[in-house]
């Protein structure tokens, strides 16, 4: 299911449509705060995604292109465990924190409150049938989905034309600088799709670094544009907002835009299920390389995206559980362990023969 | 094996043939040496029989005559027939007699010689019915497969243009060739459709459609084999590197690997403008969306977001739907499931009848249905229209269908949710498609900018005729090559 290859731009646009769906499917604790300190936050942020990648690119590079746990389970079955029992808590997070924006996202906008169990079902049974289908058809459905939304983006933009008041632009770094950093972790912390790249790099055809400026360049100018549009057509009035695209559409002038708005929130539910998609081969490439375990890892892709779900759903019902779970993986924390510790434990794992050649390996992580 | 004595083979023959009634065995002597010409009755033409064995055979003068050197003349020497091969077995010359070969037995000899005077009625090359266009050749494929042949080499006056026959269906006995441009398709694509005709396990093959299953990848929706009824089309895809397999007795040819989006190409895009091409593409792809989404985004709009709807249109269908007494997906389900009985009764039935049903179809259900208040006019709209638009991509009508009941329930049920989840679930089943190694739904994903000149828009002849297409260039790692 999962020994298939995909291709640098295919990966890197499906990252980038996941990281724009955590930045449009707000929760309810974490509303973005729009303004000019907005800029300087996103640039940082991305600045900072920067460096998390590059350790792990150089590992990527010094391994001839293989994942970096794939280097590390050849070398020490200790340490592949100890990497795929880590992975697996941060993936698992990533993907319940994912499905829990997509069942809140469709609940108030086109679910309309609908019973947890009607979201389940529906959308638990695409998820599983995106990861039986394997990373090939998650990923070219991605690619379709990130093409409809710059479709879509286009489509705003013709919409809102005479909606932009530049005049809202000022030229300042910083509104409130006392809040500046919490937004800029804020803003790193969710690049979970880094946990994607680093498991399902090796899947990659050939090339795979392509893949690193794609996504970083792809979201941070996506995300610039949508604040750009945002401090721009609605001024500093209206700073917090929740869902960026669906009020943007909804106060178009253009009617056919105006009567569409559910359209944008049909993308933003594909790209949050297959984002969960993702995880959840991930986490069967995990069990396979990691814990060798080939036959089982297709059974645990599907056992771990029922599970995401079914912790989505907890998340739901216990809002203690959802507050401590939603300060830990806002405050960066778990992608800045995986981001140091997986190129690290490559680095000293890989073999000193790809040393001496400058990374001559052909295995992959499949 | 064959038998010396020529009274032992004809009744080894009729043996095999379990004295089937058209199996002719004629008896005479040449140059006193006995022989005896078997045949197929129907299979061959009379005239030709005599023409071409008959009567060199009856003329031939050999004096001392051997049977080995009639034999010699009439495989090495005679010439009687530009198709001839040697058979050896009753089995094979059962094979031949009933391809339309006559088998030639020597009394004195173990050795036959099939000539081919194949005579059995076929039907002319008319215009192909399913695959209509405005210019080109108003030729289409037709059951005999040497006609067939025929009009596809006559396009094609190259060497490179390659023919490899075969025969499947272990009791129908099907003869197919496998064709393909020698130096453009992969060899590897044309080894492994082979590999699976050989290994076809069907025992009667009656039309393309019984060995396409095995060409396939078990895709539940989409289908990653091509079939066409036009010789130029045909001819056109083998020159994209594909390989097509055409089939005894049917007038379409199928051909792997096919894309999604060649549903929206036809033929007539390359022959009027660009312009003019771009727009009618345009338009085949609104009219898919049309068909398959239409009646499903206006049952959920209608039961779900009415708030979509302009206030005035909305009033309109407010009113419409509260005279009917049934709910939108009710009349939905029961509009569209009537719009399939009709179009299968169309199918089937006589064209005199036919036109019965289309007007039974056409007042009862479209005027009477309405007044009498049973199903809302805005409905009947919306399943009209989708209906119509369904056939403007007519190689996926079925699918078409499909999709369009999905997308009723769908959205009949939970709403633009349930429509996104149908959506997906399509979508990744029609990117999990993998054609021989060309992902199904590319050049769109994996994206292919070089393809892009022949998908939405078409490019003019000047850029397009500049570079060899190839089917392989859209295997999605174009990127990568960079």
């Amino acid at each position: 299911m999962i020994n298939n290859k995909i291709s640098a731009g295919s990966f890197a646009a499906v990252l980038a449509l996941s990281r724009v769906f955590t930045e449009v499917s707000s929760l309810p604790w974490e509303h973005t705060e729009y303004g000019m300190q907005r800029f300087t936050a996103v640039i940082l942020s991305f600045l900072l995604t920067g460096a998390v990648y590059i350790p792990a690119a150089a590992a990527i590079k010094h391994c001839g292109g293989e994942s970096p746990i794939t280097v590390i389970a050849g070398r020490s079955k200790l340490l592949s465990g100890f990497t795929g029992v880590l992975l697996s808590v941060f993936l698992l997070t990533a993907a319940a924190e994912t499905g829990l924006r997509s069942h809140y996202y469709a609940s108030v906008t086109v679910l309309d409150y609908a019973p947890p169990l009607y979201f389940c079902v529906t959308a638990g049974t695409a998820l599983l049938f995106a990861v039986h289908k394997g990373l090939e058809a998650s990923v070219r459905t991605g690619t379709i989905a990130a093409a409809i939304f710059v479709l879509l983006l286009v489509l705003i933009i013709c919409a809102l034309a005479g909606e932009f008041h530049t005049e809202r632009l000022y030229p300042a770094f910083t509104d409130r600088p006392e809040t500046l950093w919490s937004e800029v972790i804020k803003e790193f912390s969710r690049n979970s799709e880094f946990l994607i790249f680093a498991v399902l790099c090796g899947n990659v055809s050939s090339k795979a670094l392509r893949t690193v400026p794609l996504y970083l360049g792809g979201s941070c100018l996506t995300i610039l544009l949508m604040t750009f549009m945002y401090n721009t057509v609605f001024g500093h009035l209206t700073s917090r907002l929740m869902f960026p695209f669906y009020t943007l559409s909804s106060i178009s002038d253009i009617t056919l835009l105006h009567r569409l708005n559910g359209i944008d929130v049909t993308v933003w539910i594909m790209a949050g299920i297959l984002k969960t998609a993702l995880f959840s081969l991930s986490f069967g490439n995990i069990v396979r390389v990691c814990f060798g375990c080939s036959k089982a890892a297709d059974i645990a892709s599907l056992l771990f995206g029922a599970a995401a779900l079914a912790l989505s759903e907890l998340f739901t019902v216990i809002p203690a559980l959802t507050g401590t779970a939603a300060r830990i993986c806002g405050s960066g924390v778990p992608l800045m362990c995986a981001a140091l510790f997986l190129p690290a434990a490559a680095l000293l794992c890989s073999p000193k023969s790809d040393v001496r050649t400058g990374g001559a390996g052909k295995g992959t992580a499949a | 094996m064959l038998d010396k004595i020529l009274e032992n083979n004809t009744v080894t023959v009729r043996s095999v043939m379990k004295n089937s009634s058209d199996l002719i065995l004629k008896y005479a002597k040449v140059c006193g040496i006995g022989i005896c010409v078997i045949s197929c009755d129907g299979q061959t033409d009379a005239n030709k029989l005599a023409n071409l064995v008959y009567r060199p055979l009856s003329e031939l003068d050999l004096p001392d005559c051997t049977p080995e050197k009639l034999a010699s003349m009439i495989s090495g020497e005679l010439l009687i027939a530009c198709d001839e091969k040697p058979v050896t077995s009753p089995e094979e010359i059962v094979s031949a007699a009933m391809s339309g070969f006559c088998v030639i037995l020597i009394d004195g000899t173990d050795t036959g010689y099939a000539v081919g005077v194949q005579g059995f009625e076929t039907r002319s090359v008319t215009q192909p019915e399913n695959h209509r266009n405005i210019r080109g050749a108003r030729e289409g494929f037709v059951e005999a497969l040497h006609i067939n042949m025929s009009l596809v080499r006559r396009r094609v006056k190259s060497p490179d243009l390659v023919f490899t026959n075969m025969t499947v269906g272990k009791t129908s006995g099907t003869e197919i060739t496998v064709c393909r441009m020698e130096s453009i398709a992969e060899r590897g694509l044309a080894d492994e459709v082979i590999r699976r005709l050989e290994t076809l396990p069907l025992s009667l093959v009656l039309e393309s459609g019984f060995i396409q299953p095995f060409l396939e990848n078990r895709n539940p929706l989409f289908t990653e084999v091509g079939a066409t009824e036009r010789p130029d089309v045909f001819v056109s895809k083998l020159y994209e590197g594909r390989v097509g397999v055409i089939i005894d007795g049917s007038p379409f040819a199928l051909y792997v690997p096919k894309l999604f989006t060649e549903n929206f190409m036809v033929l007539d895009d390359y022959t009027e403008h660009p312009l003019f091409a771009f727009f009618i593409r345009i338009v085949r792809w609104l009219a898919f969306f049309a068909a398959i989404l239409l009646p499903g985004f206006y049952t959920a709009l209608a039961n779900f977001h009415p708030e979509l709807i302009p206030d005035a249109l909305l009033r309109d269908l407010a009113a419409a739907e509260a005279l009917t007494p049934y709910t939108v997906l009710t009349e939905c389900v029961i509009l569209d499931v009537f719009y399939e009985i009709m179009r299968e009764a169309g199918l089937r039935l006589p064209s005199n009848v036919g036109h019965a049903v289309s007007i039974v179809g056409g007042i009862v259900i479209g005027d009477i249905v309405v007044s009498a208040g049973l199903v809302g006019a805005p409905m009947l709209l919306a399943v009209a229209i989708a209906s119509i638009s369904g056939y403007i991509v007519s190689d996926i009508a079925n699918q078409v269908s499909f999709m369009r009941f999905v997308y009723i329930l769908a959205g009949g049920l939970c709403g633009l949710f349930g429509i996104t989840i149908a959506s997906l679930v399509f979508c990744v089943s029609a990117c999990s498609a993998n054609s021989y190694g060309v992902p199904f739904t590319s050049p769109l994903a994996p994206f292919s900018g070089k393809s892009m000149r022949d998908t939405f828009i078409r490019s003019s002849w000047h850029k397009l005729g500049h570079t060899d297409p190839d089917i392989y260039d859209m295997n999605g790692a174009e990127d990568d090559k960079q």
